[in-house]
């Protein structure tokens, strides 16, 4: 935080005798480091103005694309008088968050911790960076391994599984007298980034056909094309189309729709379909004599328990419709052992890595239903309680250092009075 | 001369920006125009006043004294706490709030010609069809005017109500056409309240006029009533008689139903508190424990109506009485809050702590003038009793608003302004004692002037409750008050930086610092180390928020723009100590930024609020425009001051060259 801490402020050797050597002394500078700071924090205030625009998720993917150095920034334009959001791009390239942020993670390490000068009276400051690192770690590890979705359960219901948000897959069910044998699932990893009209073909080594996704609509609905005419040149199959729907800034509220063909293992075109997750119904295909279920839905994350909701209450403000507090009695059945946990707001239930969060609840506009539904958000993140670890580490190094500074800015004698 | 200059500028700026502040805070002062001439208006006695002020109701999910009920009505229809007008004679009459609302309940007529409602935009009325020729662009009006286009208005905000439904975003006009819409009915509501009483219920066993009785009559044969109608309907259907009898309970029990809730339950187990129609409705439907106390509870209504017509003395004795009667029934807790809060609103702490800031702003402009010798030094011992007391009663009316209702003092964005005000002084008055150099201690009372005129226009601006209970994710004492202060306190801590910077820009502009580098130094040495304790409280106070975050809604960081606005203060306090110590920043560097971090401070304090998105967002709009203009002014003296250091920097380097060019021209055996 001085000029004496940073690895500039030493003295000045030779000009770096090889390349590598200035790759360091370049990443580890505090001048980067300011660069930096000063980009991530441009990122952060455009990061909060765009998602007024765009809504919070396609924000982040658009900030935080490990896949692009670069993006254009789109925020709503300022002052409008008859209060209209009105979209502006701002034409500066702002390089990607995930790179500054890996960036930065490298130039802490390296300026902050490695090259740091090491003294008692800088442990505060090194604590503090340590911490910080610690954090962008764990930030990483939750980008990368994270699974959340809303486990939404009935009172007196059990459920093993929870929806994810934005994800979807398509799900090709084998058949057997009717009843479902075998599920495969196509990920929405394969899927996301055929929207606009990508095309993917699926290989499916399990099954005697193929599938070829031709194009992803990200919120879309299977319409009749006499009655909703395609707009937009769109495939109409056995008298449907993909209508497009307008895009929501909440975009939880998505369902995906796709144009796809079943290939039989020589490339012959079965059958052409169109798969909607608003649709209720899956579609069936019959390839060699047997049958398929087709279907688009949201990504669902089994769980290693059942959960069952034994009851659910909620307590409101006396005289209003809004809650003061709602809670859930759960049961988890774990095997053959079961153990009854209470969840409510702030405190949830962490149990083999998974944790339930007391989200939402309804039905809300009827003040006493005849059963209640719960809503759990349930995460399972491998780094959940490293930032609290990382808080402690950076309280006690900045605490340490700023009292530190502190005694000694008032134990030195000064100069002389302003008045 | 140049000095002279800067401090005849200097002066006018803060002579100003004072005046512009004190005259905000305390608007109540200031003349009203238009006043409304209502001869026939009587004022309510201070007795009366002052018993009906104290009178228990519940609203908004807490229990609450009718003066506060009557002072957010007011504010939220009329945008004002009071309302002058000409009475008998011409004389000047003060309408409180308490008075107006027992005019709307118990003297309709002539409430109705109180100027109740604001219209900030003509256009709304015209969009309505409605014009009044004599009007400015936003004026008041009283529901006289415009009772007669009371259906409009409520048909217009339907369709504008349903057009938010569905996801559009309204316009100004038209918001404020909702808002129109929702004070016109809650005046309406609360002006026909009494009309149980006033218009009775007419019996009529045929023909003729009929016989009027009390509700709380008809409503003590409510058994008799039900079974009348069970009979009939057995019978082949409801005679004439009981119809016409069930629609003058049916319109009583409308207009007595909402807004208005002074009856509280019965027993223990139950907290909802009722209003007469509810009671009505209840017992009739045989929804309730005990139809007897019902009965009772109506007449008590009643009985205090007729006590207003007897006139002010039987008014009071049965005001007294109601009160007396509500809180034996209410219970211990209810009374204490109920005379806890009457106190708070009775002792007004952050007014007087604008008035004791405003003297010593003063005191400040003439210590100006007066800084040494024994004037100076009690200028000095001045300004240190009113920036204490001051920050003293901001401190005190925490407390006192934490005794009222028993969670912690920081919980929503009105709370946040004397909190962070009282921080920033506090900050200031232990920069002063640590430093000495007085340059904190001239920026406090100010700082906390400005605080407090923000407090008070912000109550204006939002008129809603700010006691109110807490949404459920809120209702965790540990985290609102390690987070919220936490955070909240680096606010306060951001702000006087950013105080501190601009002290530096104009001292360096306006040459109010006569060149000396001593002052400089101890200015930017104030600078960074203010910015060190924002981010050690930013820094902690985020991180906590994030754990929070993750306690409740499962994730540590949810790009939530109150979230991001926290780590921006962090990323910015970061910025500018790395800065420095790259070199990168220096003197005029680090009080420019600091100065920046004032703009950065607000938009993560205000402007995430009025976004409209995120968890965070408390719906505030009212006065947006005023953050724009903070914006503007800031930027225009931080740019001016980068100006004029580029503009230094290159005269310095001009004077040098010129120095070393009349060096090298020296002959080098002749002495220099």
């Amino acid at each position: 935080m001085e000029n004496s801490n940073s690895p500039n402020s030493r003295p000045k050797k030779s000009a770096a005798s090889n390349p590598l050597e200035a790759v360091v002394k370049f990443l580890s500078s505090t001048q980067l480091a300011t660069f930096l700071l000063l980009a991530l924090f441009v990122l952060t205030w455009f990061a909060t103005l765009e998602q007024t625009v765009n809504g919070l998720k396609p924000m982040m993917d658009k900030y935080f694309n490990w896949k692009e150095l670069f993006f254009f920034p789109e925020i709503g334009k300022p002052w409008q008088k008859d209060g209209a959001m009105v979209p502006i791009t701002i034409r500066f390239p702002m390089p990607s968050g995930f790179w500054l942020c890996v960036l930065f993670t490298i130039n802490l390490t390296l300026g902050g911790l490695i090259r740091f000068r090491k003294s008692p009276q800088k442990i505060g400051i090194l604590l503090s960076h340590f911490s910080i690192v610690f954090l962008m770690v764990a930030a990483g590890v939750t980008k990368f391994t994270e699974k959340r979705g809303a486990l939404q359960i009935y009172e007196g219901k059990v459920s093993d599984a929870a929806r994810d948000y934005h994800a979807e897959v398509i799900e090709i069910s084998e058949l057997a007298d009717g009843k479902v044998t075998k599920v495969h699932l196509v990920d929405w990893e394969f899927l996301k980034d055929l929207r606009g009209g990508g095309e993917r073909m699926f290989k499916l080594s399990n099954l005697p056909f193929d599938l070829k996704v031709t194009n992803l609509v990200e919120n879309a609905q299977v319409s009749p094309a006499q009655f909703v005419p395609p707009v937009k040149g769109e495939k109409v199959i056995d008298g449907f189309h993909l209508k497009a729907l307008p895009r929501a800034k909440e975009t939880e509220a998505h369902m995906a729709g796709v144009e796809l063909s079943v290939l039989s293992k020589g490339g012959e075109n079965l059958q052409e379909l169109l798969l909607g997750s608003r649709s209720l119904k899956p579609a069936t295909v019959s390839v060699d004599g047997r049958p398929y279920l087709l279907q688009m839905r949201k990504k669902l994350w089994p769980l290693p328990f059942k959960v069952q909701l034994d009851d659910f209450r909620v307590e409101r403000d006396p005289g209003t419709n809004r809650a003061a507090a709602y809670e859930s009695d759960v049961t988890r059945l774990d095997g053959v052992e079961t153990e009854e946990v209470l969840i409510q707001m702030n405190e949830p239930m962490r149990r083999r890595g998974w944790t339930f969060f007391q989200a939402n609840w309804g039905p809300q506009d009827d003040p006493n239903p005849a059963e209640y539904y719960s809503v759990f958000e349930v995460v399972h993140n491998p780094a959940d309680h490293w930032p609290l670890w990382s808080l402690l580490i950076s309280m006690a190094g900045l605490i340490g250092h700023f009292v530190y500074k502190l005694t000694l800015f008032l134990t030195k004698p000064r100069k002389s009075a302003v008045s | 001369m140049r000095v002279v200059v800067g401090k005849i500028i200097a002066l006018v700026l803060l002579v100003g920006l004072l005046l512009g502040l004190f005259f905000k805070g305390v608007e109540e002062l200031k003349p009203q125009k238009n006043v409304v001439s209502i001869p026939e208006y009587a004022p309510w006695s201070e007795e009366v006043i002052d018993l009906a002020a104290s009178l228990p109701v519940q609203e908004g999910g807490r229990i609450k004294p009718l003066e506060t009920r009557a002072s957010y009505a007011m504010l939220q229809m009329r945008g004002d706490r009071r309302i002058t007008i000409e009475g008998k004679g011409g004389e000047k009459v003060r309408v409180g709030p308490t008075a107006w609302m027992l005019d709307i309940f118990f003297r309709p007529e002539i409430a109705a010609e109180l100027p109740s409602f604001r219209v900030d935009n003509a256009e709304v009325l015209k969009s309505l069809g409605i014009e009044f020729d004599d009007r400015k662009k936003r004026d008041r009006y009283s529901y006289a005017e415009l009772e007669t286009h009371l259906p409009t208005v409520m048909q217009k905000a339907g369709d504008y109500q349903e057009l938010s439904s569905r996801g559009a975003d309204l316009t100004p006009v038209e918001e404020q056409t909702l808002d129109l819409a929702t004070s016109l009915q809650t005046y309406f509501y609360l002006t026909n309240y009494f009309n149980f009483v006033r218009e009775g219920i007419i019996l009529r066993a045929g023909e003729g006029e009929g016989k009027k009785v009390s509700m709380s009559t008809v409503l003590a044969t409510s058994g008799q009533i039900v079974d009348a109608i069970r009979k009939s309907q057995e019978s082949g259907g409801i005679p004439p008689h009981i119809n016409e009898l069930l629609m003058q309970i049916d319109q009583s029990v409308m207009s007595s139903k909402f807004v208005f809730h002074p009856l509280p339950p019965t027993t223990a187990e139950e907290e909802k508190w009722s209003s007469v129609g509810e009671l009505i409705e209840a017992t009739l439907t045989g929804q309730i424990a005990d139809p007897n106390q019902a009965v009772r509870d109506v007449q008590r209504l009643e009985e205090l109506y007729d006590a207003y017509r007897e006139g002010e003395k039987s008014f009071a004795k049965n005001l007294a009485d109601f009160r007396a009667s509500t809180m034996t029934r209410a219970g211990k807790d209810a009374e204490r809050s109920v005379d806890t809060e009457l106190s708070f609103n009775r002792v007004d702490w952050f007014r007087k702590a604008l008035y004791t800031f405003s003297f010593g702003a003063l005191a400040l402009l003439v210590y100006l003038f007066i800084h040494e010798g024994a004037v100076g030094k009690w200028l000095r011992v001045a300004l240190w009793s009113f920036t204490s007391v001051g920050l003293f009663l901001i401190l005190a009316g925490i407390v006192h608003r934490y005794m009222v209702v028993l969670r912690p003092p920081v919980t929503n964005l009105y709370e946040t302004i004397p909190y962070i005000t009282a921080g920033t002084v506090l900050l200031f008055l232990l920069v002063e004692l640590a430093t000495k150099n007085r340059i904190a201690l001239v920026a406090a009372p100010v700082v906390g002037m400005a605080g407090m005129v923000l407090a008070a226009v912000f109550q204006v601006a939002a008129a809603s409750d700010s006691l109110d209970p807490l949404v459920a994710v809120l209702r965790s004492n540990f985290w609102l008050t390690t987070h919220v202060l936490t955070v909240t306190f680096g606010y306060a801590a951001g702000l006087g930086a950013a105080v501190i910077g601009f002290i530096y820009i104009f001292s360096r502009v306006l040459g109010l610092d006569g060149g000396d580098k001593n002052f400089r130094r101890a200015i930017t040495r104030m600078t960074y180390g203010i910015i060190c304790f924002t981010l050690v409280l930013s820094l902690i106070g985020t991180v906590l928020g994030g754990i929070w975050a993750n306690y409740s809604w499962g994730r540590f960081w949810g790009w939530d723009p109150k979230e991001n606005g926290a780590l921006m203060i962090v990323l910015w306090t970061l910025f500018i100590l790395h800065g420095r110590a790259a070199g990168l920043l220096r003197e005029w560097g680090v009080n420019l930024a600091a100065a920046f971090g004032g703009v950065v401070v607000t938009f993560s304090w205000f402007h995430v609020n009025m976004l409209g998105t995120g968890l965070h967002s408390y719906g505030f709009t009212d006065g947006k425009e005023a953050i724009w203009y903070f914006y503007g002014a800031a930027t225009f003296v931080i740019v001016g001051g980068m100006a004029y250091s580029f503009w230094e920097s290159s005269q310095q380097k001009a004077k040098k060259a010129a120095k070393k060019n009349e060096t090298a021209k020296v002959p080098a055996n002749e002495p220099a």
